[in-house]
């Protein structure tokens, strides 16, 4: 069932079982969850169908920490879909580490580990059409073994394996069924701007949603998830403030905290010492894509430098002498040349031959976590937007163990070429300077993750580890808001296994 | 350079830097290392090596010491490529405009820088 808000007469009463804030992968496959079922679910969208400029704007926000080199408003898509409207499908699981609790790095540690998601990662796959829940080496050896992985000594380095989805579209692959269902009544351009609570805080009782033609309606339901992306979500906490004057679930001075991304950037170029395609390292940006490999430091080598977690891509060629960044290619608000460029028919559909793609150099990429860092927040701005709403200043920032992982991670697959003979690597400039100065090219992935983190104890996280907002009890998160720590690989996968854990925690809640 | 490297380039021993042949590399030639670098890369390298570390150079000393990494092996392209992977793995490597090099082909960059061939 769908709803255009703009249509329903102003002061309308949406009233229903759950309300989902936010039609993104996780707000969409928390909905299909619940196709069928005897619940009504609510889905809010603030936009509509399609991408729309004054409604974008919506997100616009400051950065005033680290340089986040684009607009905010080009980071996340507002509308049916969400960012899975510019996602380029690449997926991968958490890694073990990624969860633990590891001495080395403070604040982390999830409330449980790697074998509890995999059952929720089995049914992700699904909702990026992906095939198998193999992420393993030998897995892909047995079935293509000309894809042979470099012979690296695995007490130093791992290897990462990542799938590739079409990438999904959820805004098209979901539409319809959102659209014929009896139970899931989709409202586009319905943007909540406040979660009202009741006199005690401890419930939520009831969310302010606004139109962009001005109308104003109010949404009552047992249960309310979040999951209009990691800002976003932060934003609306700490902008529900008629009953808790610093936000709802802000009574320990931690939501919109531990903002994290992944850094993605150029650090080392590498040339083998044999022409060579490489092709379990290859990967493209559409078509039909192979599971592909990434290189990374073992847990034990992590352990022992003290680092972070974090991967290499190996990609053809050789960094120009001006790099430039994924985040710098924004020079221009235009989010419409964006999605035009990540439109899958903009791309090959068959990759390229191998044999045109034999080469000595290749540039070595690096995807890492960023530390859980307090300081690294999303806070309420001045500013407010064209609903009344205050725009967000990003306080993104950074560490010295955040260089020094990606540092550290080179060094060792420098070590490791040269070891094995298969090449050398010359670490860039960049990482050799000093600890704490980054390049004019700092880039992210667009992965917006943390700022409402999950954490047992209310002292340590926005969320329990149901995804439950501590001090309020019916009202969660979904999406990577909750990640307590970032890990290396990119977010959707895991943000969908956990919204889909939530739902089914939520379900035992229904009877 | 260490005490050991330094008492190694005290006896000038007959060690054999020019090249008999145009066509012939000499024995402590880095092969490996030219498939993946310019010589002009290799050369920068060694003129990089040879500023940092003064005490070594000198042709005759980069050549013993080369010649230590690899004992009294008489295949020394062999023993080289063997003698620079144990470095690696030992972590005797040194940084040089960013490229992680094994000391021996670091070395041996230098003495390329010197006397070429």
């Amino acid at each position: 069932m769908h709803t255009d808000a703009r249509t329903l007469e102003d002061g309308s009463l949406i009233q229903g079982d759950l309300c989902i804030v936010g039609a993104g992968a996780a707000g969409i496959s928390l909905a299909v969850e619940w196709l069928g079922h005897r619940e009504k679910i609510i889905l809010l969208e603030g936009g509509g169908f399609s991408y729309e400029p004054e409604l974008q704007a919506l997100n616009r926000g400051q950065s005033l920490g680290d340089p986040y080199q684009v607009p905010l408003e080009a980071a996340r898509l507002r509308y049916f879909g969400g960012t899975t409207g510019h996602w380029a499908g690449w997926c991968s699981p958490m890694d073990e580490v990624d969860l633990m609790k590891r001495e080395w790095v403070p604040y982390s540690g999830w409330p449980f580990d790697l074998d509890h998601l995999i059952p929720f990662y089995e049914r992700a796959q699904q909702y990026v059409e992906l095939g198998p829940f193999a992420y393993d080496t030998a897995y892909y050896a047995a079935q293509a073994p000309d894809r042979r992985h470099l012979p690296f000594d695995e007490r130093r380095i791992r290897h990462k394996l990542w799938q590739y989805s079409p990438p999904t579209r959820f805004g098209s692959r979901y539409r319809q069924p959102v659209m014929d269902s009896e139970n899931v009544h989709l409202y586009t351009y319905a943007n909540a701007v406040e979660i009202e609570a009741n006199e005690s805080v401890r419930r939520a009782v009831g969310l302010r949603v606004k139109t962009p033609n001005g109308k104003s309606h109010r949404v009552e339901a047992r249960h309310y998830v979040l999951a209009c992306g990691t800002i976003q979500n932060a934003r609306l906490l700490l902008s529900s403030s008629n009953q808790a004057a610093a936000g709802l679930g802000n009574d320990r001075d931690l939501v919109g905290r531990f903002f994290a991304e992944h850094l993605e950037m150029g650090g080392a170029q590498l040339v083998l010492s044999e022409p060579s395609a490489l092709p379990l390292y290859r990967h493209s940006f559409g078509g039909p894509r192979l599971p592909s490999a990434e290189l990374g430091l073992s847990v034990e080598m992590q352990r022992e430098h003290r680092v972070l977690n974090g991967t290499a891509s190996l990609r053809p060629g050789t960094f120009p002498a001006q790099m430039r960044s994924f985040f710098q290619n924004f020079t221009e608000r235009d989010l419409g040349q964006w999605l035009r460029k990540h439109d899958p028919s903009d791309v090959p559909a068959v990759p390229l031959p191998l044999s045109v793609e034999v080469r000595r150099d290749f540039r070595l990429q690096c995807r890492s976590e960023q530390a859980p860092n307090p300081d690294s927040r999303v806070l309420l701005s001045d500013q407010t937007d064209a609903l009344g709403m205050p725009q967000v200043d990003l306080h993104w920032k950074l560490t010295a163990q955040d260089k020094r992982s990606i540092l550290v991670m080179f060094s060792e697959l420098a070590h490791e070429f040269g070891r094995t003979g298969l090449g050398r690597v010359q670490i860039l400039d960049w990482l050799l300077e000093d600890d704490t100065s980054w390049p004019s090219f700092l880039s992210g992935g667009f992965h917006h993750m943390g700022a409402v983190r999950m954490h047992r104890d209310s002292s340590q996280g926005v969320v329990d580890a149901n995804c439950r907002v501590h001090s309020i009890a019916n009202l969660f998160v979904a999406g990577a808001a909750v990640f307590p720590t970032s890990g290396a690989p990119n977010p959707t996968l895991t943000l969908i296994a956990l919204a889909l854990r939530l739902s089914d925690h939520l379900k035992k809640l229904s009877g | 350079m260490t005490r050991r490297d330094f008492m190694a380039c005290l006896p000038i021993a007959a060690v054999g830097l020019a090249v008999a042949d145009a066509e012939e590399r000499p024995w402590w030639s880095v092969p490996a290392l030219q498939e993946m670098l310019s010589a002009s890369q290799i050369n920068t390298l060694g003129m990089s090596y040879r500023l940092r570390y003064p005490d070594e150079d000198n042709a005759r000393c980069l050549a013993q010491l080369i010649l230590g990494a690899i004992k009294r092996s008489t295949d020394h392209e062999a023993a080289l490529a063997n003698a620079i992977s144990q470095e690696f793995a030992g972590r005797r490597t040194v940084v040089l405009h960013g490229w992680m090099l094994s000391v021996t082909e670091a070395r041996q960059c230098a003495l390329y820088s010197m006397v070429g061939w």
